[in-house]
């Protein structure tokens, strides 16, 4: 094997617990956290990778519960022949003393906490240059110093670092310090990076892994972690993707006409098929224009659907109603359910009420309509 | 709808077959009396068309007779132009049968037939015909029966065609009923949260998750700021414990020692310097002193020797001038004395002299004394004699009694003579003196008053006693005599004559009296005592001497002589006061003289072992030249250390503060080694409760639940405008709904009571209140017999709108009109009639009179 390979990972955030989930999913989407672990030593060992670099937050926060982080260390103690490197991040700060101190204190021979700015060398001829977060925000560049750290000749110089790059954004808003360049000027062979929850290829040799787990509805599809071999000094990193996630995360828009036909549009778009739906998080964002039976109909799909997926949710904030004069007859044809029908239309389409007025009536009209027609049904 | 004919069988008393047949299209009328089976024929046909054929129930089971049997019902109806028979048998095995029959054969049975049944009862658009409209004996409550207020919504909806439409009808109950449930879930009645319900659930669940989101910040704000605590203090300690720091801070305090031993050695010589300078200050001053004084001395002991000799003459001047002055004063003192001696002489003949004058003058005066008192004292021996004589004469006031009590005793004596008895002697030639009275002669002629009487010794003749007649009144005169001769016997006076005598003998001795003791006064105003106290007081005779001078030459000689010896004194006093001041002079110049001799004395006294002065002050001036230089020499070397000396203070001060550095450093040490033990205790408790954990999952829980809570509030909001909506609309609704029954009503109403009108409830379409003549009455309290004619004309009404609609249904009425009076029954009559012209109306009635002859079809049970 030429090079020198290991895995590139971040932002594992053990100890998250997805309150904002319905209890069903939540306990899995724990657990599968903490199973990243294992899926990240087995692509360390399927790809002959000895080290797992984890560029930051690793834990979701400076207090995590003594389960977590000593789960979290048995898992890491069982991959055998594997060394963890493993810095703070902002989530897990180096000034989470009583965290690191703990976690040091007790941990197994192959788990590496580098909350040191200095270098380390981790294999022959390979370096790494960690860049520990040293608070939550440190508002500062904490990767300066790896430009007038010196190495042997000949080395490999790998940075290991969390943090949001200029220009580029982080995770967290405003938490950008990383200057672009910094591979370049700290002469770098790689820059592996975390705090960014998906893939993102900064420059030839600045990778974020994004986290192997995902954890929200804004990076997509399953979580991975990069699988990375340097070939030698100044020579281009080749890297590869590899899936580590259990749980498939789907951002849908539904974007639909009073044509549509909504609950066969919503059934097309789902994702996945059969049993593999289990681990799949979707969030349809329906949009546009719907009529009133249409509406219904959408609501009783996505009802329908939503068993099979581990999570499914229909946001239809953005979707308005169209209310066709058929769709009133359909309500009554006259008398007074028709007043009240026409009232709460004609309240939907006042514009001089609030906006939060007019959606109030439109959800009134769609009750009424339900009611109407669920009788007649 | 029409009936034609009904018949029963098995039917309580009816256990053989009877029947009602020819009903006809208008006012049909069954007049029974009671128990004759009226009621028993409308129950059988309530039945027949609402009691389904497998029915037992209480309402079945009353029509079954007594004698046993399965009752059994049939009825003839027309309805859209065909002719139905409709029989219906139950029986106490819930499985009775119905039939329908018409033009002679079987139409519908068993369930369709039911459903047929039940069809024509319904609304004209739900496809069937309107139901039957029931009156029933006596009933005025129109609320009590369910069925037939369902029938008469079903004939109100059919009769307004719309109006199923129109209020919403069952599909507005319904969401109105979902809507309300709904929100039933989320409010209570008054509209709050509910209790357990969503709403509450997640306000609480978002409230408990804030509450419990803000006890974990602060936990983890502490958490976070002594983690921040230690690591300062784990970074000072650090600094403190650094061993480069540790060195520096010894050298310094090792480099303050040296600097401040340096200092304080310089310190020390500076001190020896200035304590030489001293030394050589006072040396050097002490010189100065010596020859000062040696020059002093030099220059007092010649003084003195000059002032000791003028002294010295000073003195002899002085006693010289005192052995003068004592010569001078012991002359004029001689000189004194004599004309002192002059004086005494020359004065003396003076005041013998002067003796000599006043002899003379003295023995003149007491001459002129003798004879003053000589003169005194016979006058005042004249005052006193006649004093006596005034003494013993009768005072001037008793004289006046006197004269008084006299003059009474005369005036008595004539008014008794006038008024008295009187007689008159006229004798007989002869006989002068014949007669005498009281022994004296009466006088001739003269008129003789005899007021006692008379005795008269007539010669001759006799005696004549004459009586006197009447005795006066008041006083008479012999006793005003009495009481002058008591006042002068008591005056020491024989008669008033003499007392006149003594009276004036008084007068005359106090005027001798007066005169005597005015001319004593002018001689001797203070009293013969006096003037001999002047003669005594004379100066005793002396004896004349020869040769004396007279007192003016004595007084010249004398005057002389005091003037001499004045001027002798003055002369005197003058020598006396130079021997005075001579002999303060030579006091003086004695004492100055010695003083002068003492000076010399002391001045003396600093020479003692000194030779030659001289010498010795050219001794003394080298001595002071030299310690002078010598003290230069000090103060420049002293000046010399102050200037190179370093700031002792400084160096002290710079020597403790490196000191306390040290001392500080290590107590700094021991504080915070011991804050940092209590600080990893207390971090080390809470790291273990995993607080930003469940920080961050109360954040996310509490985000999820604000969104749940808004999505709820949001679900309350639009149902509770749903609600909002179709409240309003039905309320408008009804509005519209009731009226054509009120179209129907009015004219019925105003055939009755023509001024009134009729207040129906939309909700229940019961007449609520009556209005008459401005007033509105409630239903329930208007009388049994208005409440039962209303209530029937409601019927009348609905029936007619159904009628309208192209259906007809039989109005039944059972004793509908028991507490209408006959009067007011033939009206309601009339009100039918004028009904029956569009409906079929069935009355049965027991009030046989009162029915007869109200006209239609009359009908028979047979």
């Amino acid at each position: 094997m030429a090079g020198f390979r290991f895995i590139h990972s971040s932002d594992l955030h053990l100890g998250r617990r997805f309150g904002n989930f319905p209890e069903g999913i939540r306990g899995r989407l724990v657990e599968a956290r903490h199973a990243a672990i294992d899926s990240l030593s087995a692509a360390a060992r399927n790809n002959g990778a000895g080290h797992v670099l984890i560029a930051g937050d690793l834990f979701d926060t400076e207090t995590p519960s003594d389960r977590v982080w000593r789960q979290a260390l048995a898992a890491m103690a069982a991959a055998e022949g594997i060394q963890w490197w493993i810095i703070p991040g902002n989530h897990d700060s180096s000034s989470a003393e009583t965290l690191w101190d703990l976690a040091r204190a007790q941990a197994p021979v192959n788990v590496h906490v580098c909350d040191v700015a200095e270098p380390v060398e981790i294999a022959p001829g390979a370096v790494l240059l960690p860049s520990p977060v040293p608070s939550r925000s440190p508002g500062r560049d904490a990767t300066e110093w790896m430009v007038g750290c010196r190495t042997p000749e000949g080395a490999l110089r790998i940075g290991l670092a969390h943090g949001g790059i200029v220009t580029f954004g982080s995770e967290d808003d405003g938490a950008e310090t990383i200057t672009p360049n910094r591979a370049t000027d700290a002469r770098l062979d790689y820059l592996a990076l975390g705090d960014w929850h998906g893939f993102m290829r900064v420059g030839e040799r600045t990778l974020y892994s994004g986290s192997p787990e995902r954890d929200r509805f804004k990076h997509l599809g399953r979580g991975i972690c990069l699988a990375v071999t340097l070939p030698g000094p100044g020579a281009e990193p080749e890297v590869t993707e590899i899936v580590t996630g259990r749980f498939d995360w789907q951002d849908i828009s539904l974007e639909l006409t009073p044509k549509h036909a909504a609950a066969e549009a919503l059934e097309n778009i789902l994702p996945g098929k059969g049993a593999a739906r289990r681990d799949t998080l979707v969030r349809i964002r329906a949009s546009g224009w719907i009529r009133l039976p249409e509406r219904m109909e959408l609501a009783r799909a996505a009802q329908k659907a939503e068993p099979e997926f581990g999570y499914l949710e229909l946001t239809d904030a953005e979707l308005k109603t169209e209310c066709a004069p058929e769709d009133l007859d359909d309500i009554a044809s006259g008398g007074a359910l028709r007043m009240a029908a026409e009232a709460l239309y004609k309240d939907a389409e006042d514009d001089a009420k609030g906006a939060e007025d007019r959606a109030v009536a439109v959800a009134a009209l769609r009750r009424l309509y339900s009611y109407v027609r669920e009788e007649t049904q | 709808m029409k009936l034609r004919t009904i018949r029963l069988e098995n039917i309580r008393r009816f256990i053989d077959p009877v029947e009602i047949t020819g009903i006809g299209d208008g006012l049909n009328v069954l007049v029974a009396p009671n128990e004759h089976g009226k009621s028993t024929v409308f129950d059988a046909l309530h039945a027949v068309f609402f009691k389904q054929r497998n029915s037992w129930d209480k309402e079945v089971r009353s029509l079954k007779p007594h004698a046993g049997g399965d009752p059994t019902v049939a009825v003839e109806i027309e309805l859209a132009g065909g002719i139905y028979w409709i029989r219906k048998r139950w029986n106490s095995r819930n499985n009775g049968d119905v039939r329908i029959e018409t033009t002679g054969r079987l139409f519908k049975q068993a369930d369709e037939a039911e459903d047929w049944i039940a069809e024509i009862l319904k609304a004209p658009r739900e496809g069937g015909p309107a139901g039957l409209l029931w009156v029933r004996q006596g009933i005025t409550d129109l609320a009590n029966d369910d069925a037939a207020q369902l029938a008469r919504r079903d004939l109100l909806t059919s009769v307004a065609g719309e109006v199923e439409a129109m209020t919403g009808g069952r599909r507005m109950d319904a969401a109105m009923d979902r809507c309300r449930s709904e929100l039933e879930r989320y409010l209570t009645v008054k509209g709050r949260p509910k209790a357990g319900g969503p709403l509450k659930d997640w306000q609480d669940e978002v409230a408990d998750l804030d509450t419990e989101s803000k006890t974990l910040v602060a936990k983890s704000e502490k958490l976070r700021s002594e983690l921040d605590r230690r690591r300062a203090l784990r970074r000072e300690l650090a600094d403190l414990e650094n061993p480069n720091e540790e060195e520096g801070r010894k050298t310094r305090l090792a480099k303050a020692k040296a600097d401040h031993d340096k200092a304080s050695r310089h310190a020390e010589s500076l001190g020896r310097a200035t304590e030489h300078e001293h030394t050589k200050r006072i040396e050097a001053e002490r010189a100065k002193d010596r020859l000062t004084a040696l020059d002093r001395a030099i220059t007092e002991i010649s003084e003195a020797d000059r002032e000791d000799r003028t002294a010295k003459k000073e003195e002899q001047r002085a006693i010289k001038r005192l052995s003068l002055a004592e010569a001078a004063m012991s002359e004029s003192a001689n000189v004194h004395r004599s004309a002192l001696d002059r004086v005494k002489v020359v004065g003396d003949l003076l005041r013998r002299a002067r003796l000599a004058e006043s002899a003379a003058e003295a023995a003149r005066h007491r001459q002129d004394l003798v004879g003053k008192i000589n003169r005194a004292e016979a006058l005042q021996n004249r005052a006193n004699e006649a004093s006596a004589l005034a003494r013993r004469g009768l005072p001037e006031p008793e004289l006046a009694k006197l004269d008084k009590l006299d003059e009474s005793v005369r005036v008595l004596r004539r008014a008794r003579n006038l008024k008295a008895v009187a007689i008159a002697m006229t004798y007989a030639p002869g006989r002068l003196d014949s007669v005498s009275l009281d022994g004296r002669p009466l006088p001739e002629g003269k008129r003789m008053p005899i007021p006692d009487g008379a005795r008269l010794d007539i010669e001759a003749v006799g005696r004549l006693d004459i009586h006197p007649g009447q005795i006066p009144d008041g006083e008479t005169p012999a006793e005003a005599e009495a009481n002058l001769a008591r006042a002068l016997e008591d005056s020491g006076v024989s008669d008033i004559a003499e007392a006149r005598v003594s009276t004036q003998r008084r007068r005359e001795a106090e005027l001798d009296r007066r005169n005597a003791k005015a001319d004593l006064e002018s001689l001797a105003p203070d009293g013969i005592d006096e003037l001999r106290d002047q003669l005594a007081q004379l100066p005793e005779q002396i004896a004349d001497e020869d040769d004396l001078p007279t007192t003016k030459d004595a007084e010249q000689e004398d005057e002389k002589a005091r003037e001499a010896r004045d001027r002798a004194f003055e002369g005197y006093e003058a020598a006396r006061n130079e021997h005075s001041e001579a002999q303060a002079a030579v006091a003086r110049a004695g004492q100055a003289a010695e003083s002068a001799s003492t000076r010399k004395a002391r001045a003396a006294l600093p020479f003692s072992g000194i030779d030659d002065p001289e010498a010795e002050r050219t001794l003394r001036r080298k001595a002071l030249s030299r310690l002078r230089t010598e003290l230069a020499k000090a103060s420049r070397r002293r000046e010399e250390a102050a200037a190179t000396a370093p700031d002792l203070e400084a160096m002290a001060v710079a020597l403790e503060r490196a000191h306390s550095i040290v001392e500080e450093a290590e107590k700094r040490k021991q504080d915070i080694r011991l804050d940092l033990r209590t600080l990893d205790t207390s971090i080390g408790i809470q790291a273990g409760q995993a607080i930003d954990e469940d920080l961050a999952d109360i954040d996310v829980r509490l985000e999820a639940a604000r969104a749940s809570l808004a999505t709820i509030e949001f679900e309350v909001a639009a149902l509770k405008e749903l609600r909002a909506a179709l409240e309003t609309a039905r309320t408008s609704a009804r509005d519209r709904y009731v009226e054509p029954v009120m179209q129907e009503l009015v004219p019925l109403l105003r055939f009755f009571w023509p001024e009134a009108e009729l207040i129906v409830d939309p909700e229940t379409l019961m007449p609520k209140a009556l209005v008459r003549a401005g007033t509105e009455e409630a239903f329930d309290i208007l009388s049994k017999g208005t409440q039962e004619q209303i209530a029937l004309l409601v019927r009348l009404s609905f029936a007619r709108m159904l009628a309208k609609t192209g259906e007809t249904a039989p109005v039944i009425l059972d004793d509908a009109i028991v507490y209408t009076d006959d009067d007011r029954i033939e009206h309601m009559f009339d009100a039918l009639t004028r009904q029956a012209r569009d409906l079929q109306i069935v009355v049965f009635s027991c009030r046989q009179k009162a029915f007869r002859d109200l006209g239609g079809c009359n009908l028979h049970i047979s």
